[in-house]
Formats: structure tokens, sequence, C-alpha cells
């Protein structure tokens, strides 16, 4: 095969990462029956958390893990004003998205002493191979979780139809509380990559976006995972050629930047209008 | 030996007394039918019994044993199945995937699901029973037949020894409310113990071998089925007779108010057209289409819609202000309102359509479905329209406000007005329409003239995949 399109390939799966991450975790939020447009704030503090403790433990397995952990304790704002005080999911997630804006500056000038960017990191014995390691057992357990266990059908459930979850004595809250969680531990991994794997530090908004992309590829590929995924592929090869058309000298000095960089954005738009499908969770709110 | 035991059971929710010092006994192995008007506390005391809601004070003896159920786990647990009459499914999962739920715990289980055993165990009663459900399909795919007919499968799957059917047939054919009839004797001799909540007094003089009649939340009577006539359940039922109108002759020379649109049919004034047909074979566009057909010939027309609380009102205005929405151009002029004059009317309106209580500021949610009905009916025909289309005009309301609204329908047609009444009640449709049509997969067959076809053949016609040889009226 040409090396040039094996290079767009893999570039194409480099830059899906965080999609597939954030996909996943939208798609657990979502089916449980909770609107989730916090997915960025999610890739946020992922980012930063795996940035930060990466610089200092030197470990990509203790970045990853923290920013998993510390995304699915920041989650717990978002559960607590929707499950318990019956807050509206959206509004609620556009808040939250906000205070990831505001409170990581905050957090990197105590540590860092700088509200901008935070240290670069240096691994070089860090295998290139982690982060699709990560993906790969995220997605089985994802799958696993979701399709085969009595927890997943139950998830759904909450989703779909309360009230015959609670005719057999669960509560839907507490089901769409653990969806919640483990959607903000598995979008917070995808920061993770974000920072320590596209790049080698964190800098500021670097999430530009990709956490509502993953939540439209969700929404037009009908809460479909599978589907959802293959959608974040296609934005990520696009992504990938729109990286190469910018350094290709004869095209970028005939088209402006700006328009070479809208290219995923439009063609998401245009895939998802022939996707998209109309069947969303019951209940979902 | 009595098995289940309601003893002077009451409850209420705040001020309203809903059951007020019932006691039943109930035997075992018996199909044992609660009837009453809505509102009567049927539904309420059964829920206690499901463990859905606790009683206010009495007990509930099962077995000679007192039974207190804190939740439907209880009642199930005790072997009590609850067959609702709205399906607590899921519509986008599976049949099989709703089945499976009832086999979850509550604990955090992460334990693989059983799907073959449990398939097995749901085959083995789909045979036994003879039925055919493709669990494999999505709910929403499934007739509604079908869809009760899982709700029961699941029930079953729990091996229950007592099954509570909540107003099974509400949603059913003819041909599928007498199969399950057949189906409940069927269970009967397997010992179960049935208890029925209908207010289809014809169905539970069939099936029952007790009755007991419940009216504004305190037991009438209970007895054996075979001292009680049909006649008499209705008049203990709404504690007077039922008095059924007579027909009357129709004038011979009718004038035609309109035709229906993509079809030959032509709708006279002075009558009652019935459209009969299960929900979702093309009522709504019927509607639609002749609304719009009416509104282009500025013919002035009452609309009784399918979904009052969708299409008709808003929950949380008050009376005078629906009146108002209606009625518009009566009450404004140069954009004020005659308020006066707006809330007499609106009095007068309540007083004669006997809604209650009578508060013409008190928003409508405040009001039964009934009281809601009876104030639409007399809302849309206050103004005399020429023609009135009735979509389930009497659904949700009681026995009492039925044969009210019935008797103004009829009235209102001899007025050389037409009704256009669309209803998924057969016996609605049979008793007060002079001609019929009856709608199957958006086709129109008929018209049929009264009398023509009985509810046997009619019944087949709403059900049948293909109706070749049948009167073909139009398309939808």
């Amino acid at each position: 095969m040409d090396s040039a399109l094996v290079l767009i390939l893999l570039s194409a799966l480099r830059v899906s990462l965080p999609l597939l991450f954030a996909a996943t975790g939208g798609y657990f939020s979502e089916k449980s029956g909770v609107a989730q447009i916090a997915l960025e704030a999610y890739l946020l503090i992922g980012a930063f958390t795996a940035a930060s403790f990466t610089y200092y433990s030197k470990s990509l397995v203790v970045g990853y893990l923290a920013a998993a952990v510390f995304t699915a304790l920041f989650s717990q704002i978002f559960s607590l004003l929707i499950l318990k005080f019956k807050g509206n999911s959206i509004v609620i997630g556009t808040g939250l998205n906000l205070l990831a804006m505001g409170i990581i500056p905050i957090i990197s000038k105590t540590i860092f002493n700088s509200t901008g960017s935070t240290p670069s990191i240096e691994l070089p014995e860090a295998s290139p191979y982690f982060p699709y390691i990560v993906l790969v057992l995220t997605l089985a357990v994802s799958f696993w979780l979701s399709e085969k266990t009595i927890w997943g059908l139950q998830m759904k459930f909450a989703g779909e139809k309360k009230l015959a979850l609670q005719s057999v004595g669960i509560s839907p809250s507490l089901r769409q509380w653990q969806s919640l969680t483990y959607s903000a531990f598995v979008t917070g991994l995808g920061g993770a990559v974000l920072s320590t794997s596209l790049s080698s530090n964190y800098s500021p908004l670097m999430s530009s976006g990709r956490g509502f992309i993953a939540l439209a590829a969700l929404i037009f590929a009908g809460w479909n995972l599978p589907r959802s995924l293959i959608v974040c592929l296609f934005f990520g090869l696009c992504e990938a050629l729109q990286i190469q058309m910018q350094s290709n000298e004869a095209i970028s000095t005939y088209i402006a930047a700006e328009f070479i960089q809208m290219i995923p954005y439009a063609a998401t738009l245009a895939a998802l209008l022939v996707l998209r499908s109309k069947y969303p969770p019951a209940e979902l709110k | 030996m009595n098995y289940i035991e309601f003893r002077n059971i009451t409850k209420s929710f705040g001020e309203f007394v809903a059951c007020h010092d019932v006691s039943i006994s109930i035997k075992k192995s018996e199909v044992h039918s609660i009837i009453g008007e809505n509102g009567a506390g049927k539904s309420t005391l059964m829920k206690m019994l499901g463990g859905i809601e606790p009683a206010t004070s009495g007990d509930i003896f099962l077995n000679q044993k007192v039974y207190k159920p804190n939740s439907a786990q209880d009642a199930f647990k005790n072997k009590i199945a609850f067959i609702h009459q709205h399906f607590v499914l899921a519509e986008q999962l599976t049949g099989l995937e709703n089945i499976l739920l009832s086999f979850s715990s509550g604990s955090f289980s992460l334990k693989i699901k059983n799907t073959s055993e449990v398939l097995a165990a749901a085959n083995k009663i789909l045979s036994r029973f003879n039925w055919k459900i493709e669990l494999s399909k999505p709910v929403s795919q499934l007739s509604v037949g079908e869809q009760q007919r899982l709700e029961i499968l699941k029930a079953l799957l729990q091996e229950p020894e007592i099954i509570i059917f909540d107003e099974p047939t509400a949603v059913l054919t003819p041909q599928e409310s007498e199969e399950l009839m057949q189906f409940i004797l069927q269970l009967k001799r397997e010992n179960k113990t049935i208890i029925l909540i209908s207010h289809k007094l014809n169905e539970i003089k069939s099936v029952s071998d007790s009755i007991s009649v419940l009216r504004l939340g305190r037991l009438i009577q209970s007895s054996p089925a075979r001292e009680l006539s049909i006649e008499n359940m209705a008049e203990l039922m709404i504690g007077r007779q039922v008095v059924k109108n007579t027909n009357f002759t129709r004038p011979t020379e009718r004038e035609v108010l309109i035709k229906i649109p993509n079809s030959d049919i032509s709708l006279f004034q002075s009558e009652i057209f019935g459209v009969a047909g299960i929900e979702g074979n093309g009522q709504s566009a019927l509607i639609a289409s002749l609304l719009k057909e009416m509104s282009d010939r500025q013919i002035k027309y009452g609309d009784i819609t399918e979904d009052r609380i969708k299409l008709s009102v808003f929950e949380n205005m008050n009376l005078w202000e629906h009146m108002l929405l209606k009625h518009k151009n009566e009450f404004l002029s140069k954009g004020l309102i005659f308020e006066s004059r707006l809330r007499k009317v609106t009095e007068d309106l309540v007083k004669n359509w006997d809604v209650r209580p009578v508060d013409i500021d008190k928003p409508l949610s405040e009001f039964s479905g009934g009281n809601q009905q009876k104030f639409v009916v007399g809302r849309e025909l206050w103004n005399h329209p020429d023609a009135l289309l009735a979509a389930h005009p009497t659904r949700g309301v009681d026995l009492g406000a039925q044969e009210n609204i019935h008797n103004s329908l009829l009235e209102f047609s001899k007025q050389k007005k037409t009704v256009v009444l669309v209803s998924s009640d057969l016996n609605e449709v049979l008793y007060l329409s002079d001609r019929f049509v009856i709608l199957n997969k958006n086709k129109i067959y008929g018209p049929f003239n009264r009398g023509e076809l009985n509810e046997q053949q009619i019944g087949l016609i709403m059900a049948a995949d293909n109706n070749d040889g049948i009167r073909l009226a139009g398309q939808l």
C-alpha cells in the first residue's frame, strides 16, 4: 500500500482517539436517560489531571488513572444536581463546561504558577501503543457492561422505561448515577490521551469541541455505540486529511487555512445527515 | 376457605378517600371480578394487593396470614402478579430484554444474563398457550395484543398463584378479547386465582365466579356471578337504572353536508356517522382530512379531539380561559375581553353539563377526567356548530357521564346536524351510528348501515391482514 495512505490512516486513528473515548462515555450517560453535554468539561479535566500527574510521577499509567478518577469525581457535581435536585441536564451540562474552563486555570496557577499551559512532559521510554491498549480495554469492558451484564440491561431500562425498572425494585436514579460516573471515568481517559499522547502538555481549551463532536456522533448514529465509533473515525480521517492539506504547499497557497480547517466539521455534518436516526431513548432528558 | 381477604380497607389521599372500609373475600382458584365506574376505587384496591400503594388502615390476609407488602417486589415474592392496563414495557428494547429484566435483582449485579435459560422457559409457556410472539423484535414492532401477551408472559414466568388483570381488554379487538377470556379460564383450570378489573360487563359475566361492585370507594355488593345479570351490575355500579335511548327514525330526505376526501362517502345532515377500527389504523389521517375539508368549506364545526390533554386543553388554565380560547371571537372586541359575559356563559355551561365542582376559576387539572371531558363536549357544542367531530368522546369517562355524552350526541344529530364519531369502542360505534365505516391499515371499508354486520364480522374486518371482497370506500 502507498505509504502516504498508511500514514494518513494511522494519523486518522490517532486523532480520533479522544473522540472514541468521549463517545463511549457519552453512550453510557445518554442510554441511561441523561443528556450529556458536559463531555467537553470531562475531556478538559481529564487532560489537565493527566498532564499534571504524569509530569510529577513520570508515569503514563498514573496519569491516565488519575485523569479517570478525578473526572469521575468531578462528574459527581453533575449527578448530584441532576439526580438529587432534578436539575435540567442541558443547563447543568453547560454550567459544568464553563466551570471546567474556569477552575483549571486556578488550579494550574496554584501548582505551576501559570494559568496557561502546563510544563511539557518528557517520557522517552513511554510506549506509543499505550493509548491503544487502553482504548481496546475500555471498549471491551464497555461492550461487556452494556450488552452482556444484567447491570447493562437495567441501565438501558433507566433510559427507556423507568417504571419497569421500579417495578422490579431497582431505583432508576441509582443506575443512572453509576452510569454517569462510568461515563465521566471513560471520557476522562480520552482527556488523558489528548494531553499526554496527542501532545506533550495541557494547553487551555485543548479539547476544542471534541466533546460535542462525540455527542453529535452518538446522537446521529442513533445511540448505537459501534455506529457512533465509526462516525468518530470518519471525523478523525477528515482531520488527518486536513492536516495533510495544510502542510501541502500546493493547496495551502490557494485555499485559506480556515477553510481547510473547516473540512472535518463540514464533512462530519454531511455524513451525519445521511446516517441520522430517530430513536432516542424514550426517557432521555 | 378464603384465600385473599381484604378486611376494612381504607385508603385516603389527603382529603380524598379512594376506598372506604372495603371488605372482600376471594376464594382460591376462582375468577373474581371487581367492577365499578372510573374513580370507584377498584384500581386503588388492587394496587394495595400488588404492593404499589400501602393501605391507610385495615388489613389484607393472604392464606389466613396478615400480608403487608411494601413494594411490588414483596407482592412478587408472594406470587402475586399485576398485569397493568398501561403496559410497562420498554418499546425500543426487544421482547426478550423486557422479560429478562424481571429476572434481575436489586443488588448491583454484573452477572452475565442467562438469556438462553429464560428464552427456553418463555418458549415453553408460549407453546403451552399456543401463542406466537417474536421475542427478538423490539416491542414497538409488536401489535397491541402481542404486547399484552408479552406482559402476561413476563408475569407467568415468575409462576404466580394470583394474577390481577387491570382493564385487560381496553385495547383489544373483539377476537383478542375473546381469546383473552378463554385464556383466563385456562389459567383458572390450572388452579390460579384471577382478579379481573373491568367495566365491560358482558365479558365479566362470561368468565367470573364472583363479582364485587364498588361505587365511590365503597363496596356495594359482593356475590356469586350467577346471581347478577348485566342489568343488575350496571345499576349497582352507577346507583340508578341506565336508560338506553331507543332509536328514532331519521328523516328520509337528507342533505349532503360534505364528502370525505379521497373516498366516495358523503356525510348527511341528521346522522351519526361512525368510524370503527383499532387505534392507529388511519384515524388521525381521517380526522385531519375532515377538519381541513370543513374549514375549507367554512362549515362551522366542533372538535372533540382524540387526545384531550394534548390537543384540547391546557391543564393549568381555568375553565373560562378555555372557553375564551375556543370561542374568542364571541368574547373579544377591539382586543378587550367581555369578562362578565364570558364568566356567565361559562358558569351556565358548567351547570348545564353538570361539571363538578362548579368553580370556573379552578385550573382544569383539578377536575377529574370525566368532568374535563364533559366540559370539553359542552364547550364544543356551545355555539351550535353544523357538525361535530367526536373522537373517543367517552374515553376515560364513567358510565353516568358516558350516558350523558351519548344522549347529547343523539340530541345534537336530531337538529339536522352531523356527528362523526371515531371510537375504538365497538359497542359505542354500534350503539350510536346510523352508518359506519371500518378502518384497517389506512383503508376505509364500508359504509355499512346499522345492523348490517354483527360484532364478530366487524372484528374480523378490523383485524384482518387482507380484506379482499369487502366494500372499499377510500384510502387515507
